[in-house]
């Protein structure tokens, strides 16, 4: 009798859980449209609340990505030594080749310091680097950013440029207590303003989400040649100027220009934010590239 | 009165696998993983998580874990606040709502789901980014973020059903 009657009672009970598991999916579904339209009309709010998210994960996807980054480790050292001797033999040929760059930049930097004397010019502002690891390859197919584990305590600013060893992958859009988040100049939302080093033509780096972004506003009479190296012209005072960022690798009347990024920004485990600041020094002095870095993370 | 206590905190602790599991796919969604170019068509493996969990124990993984989860997933893909949040509910629903005729059938029935779910949700998010963003976006990463997910979606569900053998075997 009594299993009867709690029988009873689950069965009265079942419709009132339908509903309300029904009413549940409702509102949440209304909750998230309603977030998506306050995110359209208050986007910083919701950076904000997705950098607190971000900060209070980071600790689990730096974890995470641990035993991962290891494997890769092993891996690339694996492969290494099966290309030992061939890398080998590369690494001599270019090592002669960077000495006689190194000599020819040590005189050109003497020479440079004597004539800037002679002139009594103002020296740009020098940079300092923030070194950090790369613990989420956020985006999807959507989107193409990264998550690094630094942030404002380690004196990261929004607006900073991010390289890896080779060249600028991008810039810093949101910054959180321990963490930040770079936009790649694939991105679709990305423009970084560049020159052409060898004309001095300049041009706004559009990304598309496409592996190669766009040069836009190039003046028409611009002279663009395939294997041009493409970098920052310093322009909006955003990025300092002259930081690599690739070469032209297609030239095109109608659709324009298109850069291949120097640094391979399908793999990028650790990146530089340079910091942009009023400190002494100069921007074209290459040892101030050659410094190591301010703080390993 | 102590064992007793030890076996419910044990039940609760298993409990919490869907979520968990939930949370650890979607946390490794987006770590760099040692293949280039993968964070860009990396598969949707919260969506499968989702999925998978809605059909088999919704008891344990309701659809506020479900909106949660993508909460994270948008905060950590720089997306839209709410996008995944939405995208996930309606999965959850549509996978509840269909669990009774999947649980009969042979696993075939329950991948074929997934396919139809993953393709909708495919055009739905980028549909949406589309709108939000007011901009034209290329649509081949997500067809072969998609493609990826539904070939490895037997493998995950795989992992999924041995976790769910080995810890709510009682629960």
């Amino acid at each position: 009798m009594a299993s009867r009657s709690k029988n009873l009672i689950y069965a009265s009970a079942l419709p009132w859980r339908a509903y309300a598991q029904r009413f549940s999916y409702v509102l949440l579904l209304g909750v998230a449209l309603g977030l998506l339209v306050i995110g359209q009309s208050k986007p910083a709010v919701m950076a904000h609340v997705r950098l607190q998210v971000i900060d209070a994960l980071a600790p689990a996807l730096d974890a995470v990505s641990r035993p991962l980054e290891l494997t890769s480790q092993i891996v690339n050292s694996v492969m290494s030594y099966a290309n030992l001797r061939v890398e080998n033999a590369q690494l001599k040929a270019a090592n002669v080749q960077l000495t006689q760059w190194q000599n020819a930049a040590l005189a050109l930097q003497q020479e440079n310091r004597e004539l800037r004397a002679l002139l009594n010019y103002r020296p740009e502002p020098g940079l300092s680097y923030i070194t950090a690891r790369v613990i989420a390859d956020a985006g999807g197919a959507f989107v193409r950013s990264l998550v690094i584990t630094a942030g404002k305590q380690d004196g990261v600013r929004e607006g900073m440029a991010a390289m890896t060893g080779d060249g600028l992958i991008g810039r810093v859009i949101e910054v959180g207590d321990w963490s930040s988040r770079i936009l790649l100049m694939t991105d679709v939302n990305s423009r970084i303003p560049v020159m052409l080093s060898d004309s001095g033509d300049h041009a706004i780096l559009a990304g598309d989400n496409a592996p190669e972004p766009r040069l836009l506003y190039l003046s028409l009479d611009a002279d663009v040649k395939l294997g041009a190296r493409v970098v920052t012209s310093g322009h909006g005072g955003v990025f300092p100027p002259n930081l690599a960022v690739g070469v032209v690798s297609a030239v095109d009347p109608r659709a324009g220009a298109t850069v291949t990024p120097i640094a391979a920004l399908g793999r990028i485990n650790h990146v530089r934010l340079v910091d942009f600041s009023l400190k002494g020094g100069a921007v074209n002095d290459f040892t101030a590239q050659l410094q190591p870095a301010s703080d390993q993370r | 009165m102590w064992p007793q206590l030890g076996q419910r905190l044990d039940q609760q602790a298993r409990a919490t696998l869907p979520l968990l599991s939930g949370l650890l796919l979607t946390l490794l969604n987006v770590v760099v993983w040692p293949i280039p170019f993968f964070g860009v068509i990396t598969p949707a493996l919260s969506l499968v998580a989702v999925y998978y969990w809605a059909v088999y124990r919704p008891d344990l993984f309701t659809p506020l874990m479900g909106f949660a989860l993508g909460l994270i997933h948008d905060s950590l893909n720089g997306l839209p606040l709410g996008l995944s949040a939405l995208l996930f509910t309606a999965i959850h629903q549509l996978a509840y709502a269909q669990r009774r005729f999947f649980v009969g059938h042979p696993f075939f029935m329950l991948w074929a789901g997934f396919a139809l779910t993953m393709v909708t949700v495919a055009f739905c998010q980028w549909l949406l980014i589309t709108i939000l963003q007011w901009q034209r976006l290329n649509p081949a990463p997500i067809v072969m973020q998609s493609i990826l997910t539904i070939t490895l979606f037997p493998a995950l569900a795989w992992l999924l059903i041995s976790l769910q053998r080995v810890v709510l075997r009682q629960v």
